[in-house]
């Protein structure tokens, strides 16, 4: 069978798990429609040149069932409790109440809100690099829709748990932001194995005046396949500061795309991706600059070890209308060995006068000089080479504001650094 | 008589095509201070930088025997462990990695090295504080990257301030002096002068009298074309400020 008929079929044999309250029929049909027209990217599209996406060629789409036993897969999964935040667990896209906190406390931070008509609407397009947002839609078990209004501390854990067969995870986050509101959104992608592929989708509005500190953490298995999409919108003067930290996955692609919509509108990105083996990560981001005086701040890392590949492209577009824009890139690359590679790709569309723009790209081995300096000092050779690398990426984990989950954070990075032990103490 | 800390014999030493180094015999017995002076490009700091294992550098003749071991055979690491301290010309500024974590790092190496149990916490903040102090550099120091946006004289500083809590066996300052004022020369000097001892040794490559004013050495060396032209004693650093290195040079041709 062949993309299309693959897709159909197995809609058609999931159907009885697709609801209407995940995602209407009518927009699954829809969506289902356009990716069957758009089918798999080729290798010659330009928006996935880098992407790893020969697991698809023979995965199954069908949504994993609810594994039957949690309790003994998630206790390894789930990261310690964060002082203040009201968690959330999603297990192969599907709300865990058992593992969630109560029913009151998730409605007080807002979730399974209604969402505002505005939206859908409001949302950027779905264009070509982000159609698995679309394979999101079709096959969404469920959706977790969040809206406030105040200030909130939540944390979501996506976490896909293997199956007897192979099966798809789809969580399916929706957040809207009421003017003024304050929240800190802490997402994790965990879990995964070979068998299933996670397809995630993240879809956030920002009211006017509204801050989102979003901090998305993938550490999937090593061997795990990520399709994710990311899209927001922001009202004017709403502030987004968003930490994209992909640390797992065998293959993974996230597609970001950002409309500054409102005047004043803020951005500030940071991203990091660390990979090993021959594993391959692939970021897309898309900012659109549609309001006046609108401003975008990124600082992208990536550090690719042995055959490792990792690509990152930062595309900014400044609409006529979008005077005073101000957008600032800064994409850096490291490579630890012959066999690894990197692709940074900072791109540019102007399209008025009035702007501030810079823009930056640089990708290199380790620092000979710096080396030396360490093993000058006595510091063991892999120490010192683990250590330019954590120093690599350290500007993107200092933005990490909250001190309890930046602690967590370093310490799945260097785990997966793979040198734990002597890098601890950094912490 | 014992054996000298260092002893270095006919040190032959290329980068590419030139040799920078052509022929160097030099000992350094335990409890000494020795200078290495010498014109612009005459191999100071090549010496330094195959001392302390720098790459780049191709050994082509000779040995150096550091603890009567033989130096060259170690990797930079393992010499640093073995109580061997390069003081950079340049300090390396590296981002990212703070002060304090380094200064564990190298203690540990150090201590494991020796057998001994890692540094407690406590007890290294104490050493270095105490250390700090004595090179009149601020704590602050210690949370920021390893010299990012150091001033010349606080990188000097710096590595002074490595030395003190490494306590090596041998350290090669290279041109640690150079770029100091006045004030600051009196700190690093201080700070040299504080780890003189017994079982110790202190090479100071420099071009400059004016840093043994205050760290008098035991022996100086004239280091000019990859040679060691003339040795002598603290009076030789004296004229070589009166005359230079001409009239040493047209001898030595």
């Amino acid at each position: 069978m062949n993309f299309a008929q693959r897709l159909q079929h197995d809609h058609a044999a999931a159907l009885s798990l697709l609801s209407d309250a995940a995602v209407p029929s009518a927009a699954r049909h829809a969506a289902l429609a356009r990716l069957t027209e758009l089918g798999l990217p080729g290798l010659r599209d330009d928006d996935f040149r880098y992407a790893n996406l020969r697991p698809l060629s023979r995965a199954s789409f069908a949504p994993a069932p609810e594994p039957a036993e949690l309790a003994s897969q998630l206790a390894a999964l789930l990261p310690a409790r964060l002082d203040g935040y009201t968690r959330c667990v999603l297990v192969n896209g599907r709300l865990a109440t058992a593992y969630s906190d109560s029913a009151a406390a998730l409605a007080a931070a807002g979730v399974g809100a209604t969402l505002n008509d505005s939206f859908e609407a409001s949302l950027p397009d779905i264009g070509p690099a982000e159609r698995f947002d679309l394979l999101n839609q079709a096959f969404a078990t469920d959706c977790l829709r969040i809206s406030s209004a105040g200030a909130v501390r939540l944390e979501v854990l996506c976490i896909s748990l293997a199956g007897a067969t192979d099966a798809a995870s789809y969580p399916r986050l929706q957040v809207q932001l009421q003017p003024g509101a304050d929240m800190t959104l802490i997402e994790r992608h965990l879990g995964g194995n070979a068998s299933g592929i996670t397809v995630s989708t993240c879809n956030v509005q920002l009211g006017r005046d509204a801050q989102l500190q979003h901090y998305r953490l993938q550490d999937l298995s090593l061997d795990a396949t990520w399709l994710d999409t990311l899209r927001a919108t922001l009202d004017a003067n709403a502030h987004y500061r968003l930490s994209l930290l992909a640390l797992g996955g065998g293959a993974a692609r996230s597609s970001v795309r950002v409309r500054l919509a409102g005047q004043g509108a803020r951005l500030m990105l940071n991203g990091a991706s660390l990979a090993d083996g021959k594993r391959v990560l692939d970021t897309v981001i898309r900012v659109e600059h549609e309001g006046r005086d609108t401003r975008s701040d990124q600082l992208l890392r990536a550090v690719a070890n042995e055959q490792s590949g990792i690509s990152m492209t930062s595309r900014v577009e400044v609409s006529a209308v979008a005077g005073g824009a101000d957008s600032r890139q800064s994409l850096k690359g490291l490579i630890t060995a012959k066999g690894a590679e990197i692709n940074l790709r900072p791109q540019l569309e102007i399209l008025t006068d009035e702007v501030t723009a810079s823009h930056g790209a640089t990708t290199g081995a380790l620092d000979e000089n710096m080396l030396f300096y360490l093993l000058s000092r006595g510091l063991e050779a892999d120490t010192a080479r683990k250590l330019l690398e954590w120093a690599f990426i350290a500007d993107v984990m200092s933005r990490i504001e909250m001190p309890a989950l930046r602690r967590q954070v370093e310490m799945a990075t260097v785990t997966r650094m793979g040198n734990a032990a002597a890098l601890e103490s950094l912490l | 008589m014992t054996t000298p800390l260092l002893s270095i014999r006919d040190l032959r030493v290329r980068i590419g095509d030139r040799e920078v180094l052509q022929g160097i015999n030099l000992d350094v017995p335990a409890g000494q201070v020795h200078a290495i002076m010498g014109p612009n490009g005459s191999g100071k700091s090549s010496l330094s930088h195959v001392l302390a294992g720098k790459p780049g550098y191709t050994v082509t003749g000779g040995s150096v025997l550091f603890k009567g071991q033989d130096l060259l055979a170690l990797p930079a690491e393992e010499r640093a462990r073995e109580g061997m301290f390069l003081g950079f010309q340049y300090p390396v500024e590296i981002p990212g990695v703070n002060n304090a974590y380094l200064l564990r790092a190298a203690l540990n190496a150090a201590r494991r090295h020796r057998s001994e149990p890692e540094v407690d916490a406590f007890d290294f903040l104490a050493l270095v504080k105490s250390r700090m102090q004595l090179m009149r550099m601020d704590e602050s120091f210690l949370s920021r990257g390893v010299n990012e946006g150091f001033s010349g004289g606080e990188k000097k500083r710096n590595e002074i301030l490595q030395m003190l809590v490494l306590e090596p066996s041998l350290a090669v300052l290279d041109e640690t002096d150079s770029g100091l004022d006045i004030d600051a020369l009196k700190v690093v000097a201080a700070g040299i002068q504080t780890l003189r001892a017994p079982d110790r040794a202190i090479v100071l490559v420099t071009h400059y009298q004016r840093l043994l004013d205050h760290v008098a050495p035991d022996q100086v060396h004239v280091l000019a074309r990859g040679r060691i032209i003339k040795s002598g004693g603290p009076e030789l650093a004296l004229e070589l400020e009166r005359r230079g290195y001409d009239w040493l040079l047209d001898d030595a041709a």
